[in-house]
């Protein structure tokens, strides 16, 4: 067994009313570690199971992942519910008490930038998925059955032109889209889309801006009701707003 | 948040969300100060093992 200090995120000294209560992924509730205005809450783990081999076995073991990534999230969310919170990354490991202190004393200023940035904010996923059949049957409109063989050819080329056009269309949606929702938030980022995602948004809300910025998503989806699927998830902690600021570049 | 909107996060929203993002001090100085080296999960390897977890 190595001894490890797994950091979840970071907060402001004092501003966690009372004990911890969420496991983590630790054995008992995690700890504040603080340096100078800042802590970072923390569990005791053993490295070894995050580590080369054993880590490539457990992060195959589904059940493995989901008690850690859930773990992480149950602390990072219990805190965010009473004070402002810097997110770490999954698997953030220090060795010693006094690495973990020289990180927070270097990074001082960034981490309370961080804090700054994201207070009474919280980050909104908002996923569009697009069914590309019905938009390809929305850009081809309603045509009549054919009744003859050239009729068919014509609604057969119709739909080759619509389906060509679909990518374009479910592009420009996902574009408005983004740019209507980034306008009501006060920081925005679009991760790469994956399958039949036309639009990876995530969003840095105001608390006072919370109805609008819901209003916003369901008159998208009113606006773009049948081929696409607004979907929204959170209020998160603002992973995705502090990657950079306290980052840098990623390793 | 409205009821129609709110749901059951699903692991994978969590995977994308904490294994990917989040505040990395510095991986490289963290390498320095910490001796230890952070989890580098390969994200396709965990959404293949999320997704054996949703599909049982």
């Amino acid at each position: 067994m190595t001894p490890g200090l797994y950091v979840y995120g970071i907060v402001a000294t004092g501003s966690v009313p009372g004990p911890l209560r969420e496991h983590g992924v630790g054995d008992g509730p995690p700890v504040l570690f603080d340096v100078d205005g800042l802590s970072a809450i923390v569990s005791g783990i053993d490295v070894s199971e995050y580590e080369g081999a054993a880590l490539e076995r457990n992060a195959a073991t589904p059940e493995w992942l989901e008690l850690k990534v859930r773990g992480h999230e149950a602390v990072v969310e219990g805190v965010l519910a009473h004070a402002t919170v810097v997110p770490m990354r999954f698997g953030s490991i220090f060795s010693s008490t006094e690495s973990l202190q020289k990180m927070l004393t270097e990074h001082a200023d960034a981490l309370r930038e961080a804090l700054t940035r994201v207070e009474a904010r919280t980050e909104w996923g908002v996923k569009v998925h697009c069914d590309r059949s019905r938009l390809v049957s929305a850009l081809v409109g309603s045509s009549p059955e054919p009744d003859s063989g050239r009729g068919y050819l014509m609604q057969k080329k119709a739909r080759l032109e619509a389906d060509a056009r679909a990518a374009e269309a479910a592009a420009e949606i996902a574009a408005e889209a983004h740019a209507a929702l980034a306008a009501v938030a006060s920081e925005s980022v679009a991760a790469p889309p994956r399958g039949e995602e036309i639009l990876n948004g995530a969003y840095l809300v105001d608390e006072a801006g919370r109805d609008e910025f819901m209003r916003k998503v369901e008159e998208l989806q009113r606006r773009h009701e049948g081929a696409f699927a607004f979907e929204v998830t959170g209020p998160w902690p603002p992973y995705s707003f502090t990657s950079a600021d306290v980052g840098g570049p990623r390793p | 948040m409205s009821a129609d909107l709110q749901r059951q996060v699903t692991l994978l929203d969590l995977v994308d969300r904490i294994v990917d993002k989040g505040a990395v001090v510095r991986g490289q100085v963290v390498l320095a100060v910490a001796d230890v080296e952070l989890v580098k999960l390969d994200l396709s390897l965990l959404l293949a093992s999320v997704e054996t977890l949703e599909g049982r």
